[in-house]
């Protein structure tokens, strides 16, 4: 018995070894020349599509959101602030049009001097309220809700707002600032 | 970024595609696409599309470029296009006289340094990862060790590559690289210890809780348990082998090897028991046939001849069935392309079988499609027919939404021939007027209803007027009537849809193309499954023989043919 399984552990080594190399190695087979005449034709097909997707993306804003009407909003986020943002609202004339619910990679691509486009729609020349809610925990840990509003007038150019968060340096509280452009 | 982690993205992208999700994700990506991003602010169109970039969404990235973002952020511009699969030459975005000209923030320094080393140059790709870059995040930093040791390793620079990662701090994008570099170390060198440290480091780094994560764990597990196996210390091997869960795509690995460390502790039983675990999951699978081919042989070796002979005929029986299986599936890509029976969702009968789950958890078409995955080219080709799909998937969506746009045209050019030529705009003037009154008589009526329904309704009421009035006196002010504005958006929808169709129709061509040569390599990597499987069932048969043999040699007297006597 005892030979046996000296005989089995000296296969067995060759054996695992062999396994090891096996199962390490992804096989790869290399591209003819048809292969690369296939990928250039797929390339080029890419690069006019985007170019056509540019064109029909101008075209449908300008249908659906003329400057007259065309309300957006934005969010960035200074990289110095603690508070973790969990989630957002936002709502015009007291009617929600948007939310969000914010994952690690939304944070850190905000963090990095990313601003990302929260809502875009219409609404009539005139005053009109815009509300954001923001849910979150502070450098503190607790879990807090405040909201911010502001009133703005849209006239004839495109409104863009944009909701800054920030913090308050020493106390660590977050701020909430709102810019119009 | 690694080719483990680019498979991990393509593998959720596959499985996207085959729950139907595409045409949602591209819906999704074109809903961001929908933004005012032509006339907005530049300092909210640059974060709009660092926000993009930096959340991977690399198409919508492309397509919020315009030609002067394109010049002056061409490091952005080159970056978008590298991680959308576009070839690239660095020349053409003469980055070295934008890098002269202007003072690159350090993410960009990164940015160029990756397109450099994705391009193979480590050399300038280190060029622009000199220093200590503090004013990137944690995580750029980490991606930043990474890479620096990914180019130290290339270079043969082992000691840098250490030197390079002392400063990461924790996280998946550390445990990859002390990763990496175990795996150099043992490549390259004797001394099976610095693999193992920096295998350890790796799994002290790799802190956080997810699919990904998880699964760089498991195979840390697995290849220091290969370490200890191979060095000949099966105890501390089976510690790692065990934290292997059964949930991982390493568990395979790991019950084979596991059952081998046992033997080499001279644990027969739990041996087998690991061996016959294995058999739950599809043949397949690494580890899984082999485990098949070491029962029968250790029951052999053992002394249990009935046990061996009975485990090599099922062994040769199941490699049958599964040759029988691979035919079946050769036959099926021949019929209908790889596409359709390995990627995407199928409601087609005769692949039912395929989608059934017959392993310990995952469906016969998991493990195939996981292994041809494991070949490079079959990657590279299932990426490119996947982000060509999505495209087209794309124009469908566009094709939908332009019709949409044009019944809404033509219904308004409908309404709006309706009125006599001379008064339609005083017509339409009017008519809001009149809205306008009517409006402010029901307001005062049901001024006593405040914050109620009615009020709530009054008020939708009040501004949907209010828009109609100021898009109304917008196409009268710019000095077009409305009409001529109408029969302008429809002929621009009429070319767009000509555009689209052809574009759809070349997108169809290509992908078949694509689709083709994918089932041809599909195939070639199937045919050298099948050679493997043949010469396991030969082993099986083999050792089936050797064993009949030696049992009918130990049952039957030999003659010596020098001199007649019986032995």
């Amino acid at each position: 018995m005892r030979s046996a399984l000296l005989s089995i552990l000296e296969s067995t080594r060759t054996f695992i070894l062999t396994l090891l190399l096996a199962l390490s190695f992804s096989h790869s087979s290399f591209g003819t020349p048809s292969d690369d005449a296939l990928n250039k034709e797929a390339e080029a097909l890419k690069q006019e599509l985007i170019k056509l997707n540019q064109e029909l993306t101008a075209f449908e804003q300008k249908l659906l959101y003329p400057p007259e009407v065309q309300v957006s909003v934005f969010l960035s986020l200074s990289d110095k602030t603690t508070f973790r943002l969990d989630s957002i609202e936002i709502s015009v004339d007291d009617a929600l049009v948007a939310s969000h619910l914010y994952q690690e990679d939304d944070i850190s691509a905000l963090k990095t001097g990313g601003v990302q486009q929260l809502y875009i729609g219409s609404v009539a020349p005139g005053k009109h309220k815009l509300s954001a809610s923001f849910n979150g925990q502070g450098a503190s840990g607790s879990y807090f809700r405040r909201k911010k509003s502001l009133t703005f007038t849209k006239e004839s150019s495109a409104r863009y707002i944009q909701l800054i968060v920030s913090e308050s340096p020493g106390v660590g509280e977050p701020l909430f600032k709102v810019k119009q452009w | 970024m690694s080719v483990g982690i680019m498979r991990l993205f393509s593998q959720s992208l596959c499985s996207a595609f085959q729950h139907g999700k595409v045409r949602l994700l591209v819906s999704a990506t074109l809903i961001i696409f929908s933004s005012s991003l032509f006339s907005m602010p530049q300092t909210l169109k640059n974060g709009l599309l660092e926000f993009e970039y930096e959340r991977n969404r690399y198409l919508a990235t492309l397509l919020l470029l315009d030609d002067k973002d394109r010049n002056e952020k061409p490091v952005l511009y080159a970056s978008a296009l590298q991680a959308f699969d576009m070839p690239l030459t660095l020349e053409r975005f003469n980055l070295e006289s934008h890098v002269e000209q202007a003072n690159l923030a350090e993410k960009d320094k990164f940015r160029l340094a990756l397109l450099h080393i994705e391009q193979g140059d480590c050399v300038t790709g280190l060029k622009y990862l000199k220093g200590k870059a503090l004013s990137l995040d944690a995580s750029s930093q980490q991606k930043r060790a990474y890479y620096r040791a990914k180019c130290f390793v290339e270079l043969g620079h082992d000691e840098l590559a250490a030197q390079a990662l002392s400063r990461a701090l924790s996280g998946e994008w550390a445990a990859h690289a002390y990763y990496n570099l175990a795996m150099e170390y043992l490549a390259t060198s004797k001394n099976k210890k610095r693999a193992l440290v920096a295998l350890k480091v790796a799994r002290e780094l790799n802190v956080k809780n997810g699919g990904s994560a998880v699964e760089l764990t498991n195979r840390i597990n697995l290849n220091a348990g290969k370490v200890y196996l191979d060095s000949g210390k099966p105890e501390l091997a089976n510690d790692f082998f065990n934290e292997i869960p059964l949930s991982s795509r390493y568990v395979t690995e790991g019950l084979y090897l596991h059952g081998f460390a046992k033997l080499y502790q001279n644990d027969f039983r739990a041996a087998a028991q690991s061996w016959q675990a294995n058999l739950k999951h599809a043949l397949i699978s690494p580890g899984v046939a082999e485990s098949l081919l070491a029962l029968p042989l250790s029951y052999d070796q053992s002394g249990y001849q009935t046990q061996a002979l009975e485990a090599y005929i099922d062994a040769s029986k199941r490699f049958k069935k599964e040759l029988k299986t691979l035919t079946d599936i050769k036959n099926l890509i021949k019929k209908y392309s790889a596409r359709e029976v390995l990627i995407e969702d199928s409601d087609r009968a005769e692949l039912q079988w395929f989608l059934n789950k017959t392993g310990a958890k995952n469906t016969q078409r998991v493990a195939y499609y996981d292994f041809v995955l494991q070949d490079e080219q079959v990657y590279r080709n299932i990426k490119l027919v996947q982000e060509l799909s999505s495209l087209d998937a794309g124009l469908g969506y566009w094709l939908d939404q332009l019709g949409v746009h044009e019944k809404a045209v033509k219904a308004r050019q409908k309404t709006l021939n309706g009125f006599p030529k001379a008064i339609k705009k005083s017509k339409l003037e009017t008519r809001l007027s009149q809205s306008q009154i009517r409006f402010e008589t029901l307001s005062k009526t049901l001024a006593q209803l405040k914050g109620s329904e009615a009020e709530r309704i009054l008020a939708g009421l009040s501004s949907r007027l209010e828009i109609l009035k100021a898009k109304s006196s917008a196409s009268n002010a710019s000095g077009k009537g409305l009409g001529k504005e109408l029969s302008e958006q429809r002929s621009e929808m009429s070319r767009l849809k000509k555009s689209v169709s052809t574009a759809q129709k070349r997108s169809k061509a290509t992908l078949r193309k694509l689709d083709k040569r994918l089932s041809e390599l599909c195939i070639e990597r199937l045919n050298s499954l099948e050679a493997r499987i043949v010469g396991h069932k030969e082993a099986a048969e083999l050792g089936l023989v050797t064993i009949l043999e030696r049992v009918a040699r130990s049952r039957t007297k030999r003659t010596n043919l020098l001199n007649g006597k019986s032995e």
